[in-house]
């Protein structure tokens, strides 16, 4: 096992290599840079600047560098715990990342518990009472939730929120707390804010985990070792949670790695509907004004995530299921 | 003859399907003494595993116990429990299942847990039964490993089924099936899946254990030389009824059905003549849905005659302890009630 962990280690650091420098060009790629977008943007609301002031801005931001120099300047920094630059907020990135990040690891948090919370039990229930009404309620509801895209619902909740139940609809407080210090009156008002967000970007995880979990279960269900522990004489209720339930949960396992990425950028659609200071919409400003250091920042944190994500699912998988075997 | 432990009377085990109901097994009658092997034999779809599981009430939906079905299990002495009975999820059932019958599967490989260890899945059913200390159930499942012959019993407790081999993954199943000595093993056909070699090291090991352990065994296959080896007593099942019942030297010696004729002509013998043509029972085992009322075998049976179109036999004892369904044998019609 530890061989395996150093190895993985090793392949993680060569992948975030190469998502860098793939990451850069793509962010590169369109024409221009942020400081023409920026200077076409002055220009059109009708400011002089002439090529003096562009190659002074030029230089201060390193743009007057080649690109392969840009990169080598960005990763060396990066190595060194230094995100950069950001263009757009006159900040550092890292500063602006830190900012963002006790909301978007808490909504994010929030939302996996209340997902798993919802959908094993729910898909337990569906499994074993299959072509019940409870069933097909369930069943219904789950592909409302996985085809009705997450932001028109967002705009649904908002409209309702606020018509009825007279809540302050987006962001995660009401204005009237917006840069006040922390309070316990603040604290409130956040958690009547949290249930909107946390159910919105959970709906489509839930619905999907109920039907993996269903599918799984109703095969394991019908498996001849749940025959062989009935034989034994177990409750059936024993029997289900300790045979067929700890088999078919196996997949959802695996796939809690897949979150860790997740929980950093979150929606990003239903986020800037909601108007939620996360990461998410963050990112989406980014790639859109050309700000190289934020997007770059952030992909590579989410690829870093990605990576050590799928890793711990791989490790997990080998603890939980005594048939994958890992090589050493 | 002593008290069966096992009565089966007038067993249909139904299943309710969208096609009709499908009488997977249609009026059984079955005595199994203690101490004896009975061997049930029949192809594929005869309704001898679903006969099996219905014993240990294992039939699910769509499939029933019809009413009237009775499944009698007496025990030391005392009144005779019908299991057909027992609601499903009734205490009184899973007293019954794993302590007094226990059943073995046919594929060892899917009917043991995948994710857990030998020995936890042996010593559950010693705790579910005899004992809540942990470490006795430990010196149970030990116990088991060492008598059905696993090398390394200590070893096997911390294994996982996929470590084993086929022929060791059975004989844990045998060993589970032992944790609490029971009073009757159902074997659900549990050589099919093993090597010739194999299935006859498995054979021997039932039948030492079965009087070491002072067991009754229901031997479920569709092998006549398994039957051969292992049983006292042979019940041959065509489509959810049993068309001849006897001792295994009379089934061999002197066959009256002529399923079990044609059965018997069906398997190869060493040094038979090599020209010889194998036989093999013309047409399938139909579906049994909606079967009129006739023979079951007659569009199969090369000695059908008219009779056999239009009314179905009954079960006759002709000689004592061979019974036969066949109006070759007997005239006797079957009563639908």
């Amino acid at each position: 096992m530890g061989h395996f962990i150093i190895r993985r280690l090793g392949y993680i650091a060569i992948l975030l290599v190469l998502v860098s420098i793939v990451s850069f060009i793509i962010i590169q790629l369109p024409p221009g840079d942020w400081l023409s977008a920026y200077v076409t943007r002055l220009r059109v609301q009708g400011a002089t600047i002439n090529e003096e002031i562009i190659q002074g801005l030029k230089r201060q931001y390193g743009l007057d560098q080649p690109p392969v120099r840009q990169y080598f300047t960005w990763v060396s920094n990066l190595v060194q715990g230094d995100f950069g630059y950001s263009f757009s907020y006159s900040r550092p990135v890292k500063d602006l990342i830190i900012e963002r990040l006790p909301a978007t690891l808490g909504i994010s948090v929030l939302t996996i518990l209340v997902t798993y919370l919802i959908a094993i039990p729910i898909g337990i229930y569906s499994a074993t009472h299959q072509y019940s009404v409870g069933d097909y309620v369930f069943t219904f509801l789950g592909f409302i939730g996985l085809s009705v895209p997450s932001f028109l619902l967002a705009l649904i909740l908002m409209f309702l929120g606020y018509k009825y139940f007279d809540l302050s609809v987006g962001g995660l407080y009401s204005p009237q707390y917006i840069g006040e210090p922390w309070d316990w009156d603040k604290f409130v008002d956040m958690l009547w804010h949290l249930p909107i967000p946390v159910l919105i970007i959970g709906l489509s995880g839930t619905t999907g985990l109920i039907r993996v979990l269903r599918g799984t279960l109703l095969d394991e269900i019908h498996r001849p070792y749940v025959d062989t522990a009935r034989a034994k004489g177990l409750r059936e209720r024993v029997l289900l949670y300790r045979y067929p339930v700890r088999i078919a949960i196996n997949p959802l396992i695996s796939t809690v790695g897949w979150l860790l990425p997740a929980m950093f950028s979150g929606q990003v659609i239903v986020s800037i509907v909601l108007n939620l200071p996360t990461v998410g919409p963050l990112l989406y400003e980014a790639l859109r004004a050309q700000d190289t250091y934020l997007a770059g920042s952030i992909v590579m944190i989410l690829s870093l995530f990605t990576l050590i994500g799928t890793l711990i699912s791989d490790i997990l998988l080998a603890i939980v299921d005594p048939r994958i075997r890992i090589e050493e | 003859m002593p008290a069966p432990l096992l009565s089966i009377r007038n067993l249909r085990t139904y299943f309710h399907l969208d096609e009709g109901v499908l009488k997977a097994v249609d009026g059984v009658n079955l005595d199994l003494q203690p101490g004896q092997t009975l061997g049930i034999i029949g192809e594929s779809g005869s309704g001898k595993s679903v006969m099996a599981r219905s014993v240990m009430r294992l039939v699910m939906p769509p499939g029933r116990i019809a009413a009237g079905s009775q499944i009698l299990l007496s025990v030391d002495g005392k009144d005779p429990l019908d299991i057909a009975q027992l609601p499903f999820e009734s205490k009184a059932l899973r007293q019954i299942r794993g302590r007094l019958i226990s059943m073995i599967f046919q594929e060892p490989m899917t009917s043991l847990s995948p994710v857990h260890k030998v020995g936890f899945q042996i010593a559950e059913a010693a705790l579910l039964h005899v004992t809540k200390d942990r470490k006795e159930a430990r010196a149970i499942a030990l116990d088991r490993l060492t008598r059905v012959g696993i090398p390394n019993p200590e070893r096997t407790l911390e294994a996982y089924p996929h470590e084993l081999s086929g022929g060791l993954r059975q004989r844990v199943m045998i060993a589970m099936a032992l944790a609490c000595r029971p009073k009757v093993l159902i074997a659900d056909e549990p050589t099919t899946a093993l090597d010739v070699t194999v299935q006859w090291q498995i054979l021997r090991l039932m039948a030492e254990l079965r009087d070491d352990f002072g067991m009754s065994i229901l031997y479920i296959t569709h092998d006549l030389g398994v039957v051969a080896q292992i049983a006292e007593t042979v019940a041959v099942m065509y489509l959810g009824q049993i068309v001849e019942t006897a001792d295994v030297l009379t089934i061999f010696e002197h066959p009256q059905h002529p399923y079990t004729q044609s059965l018997l002509r069906s398997i190869p013998h060493v040094g038979r003549r090599s020209r010889e043509r194998l036989e093999a029972i013309a047409g399938t085992v139909p579906m049994p849905i909606n079967l009129p009322v006739r023979c079951r075998f007659a569009d199969r049976c090369q000695s059908a005659f008219s009779d056999c179109f239009e009314v179905a036999p009954a079960l006759v004892e002709g000689q004592p302890g061979h019974a036969v369904r066949c109006f070759l044998h007997s005239k006797e019609i079957e009563q639908h009630g």
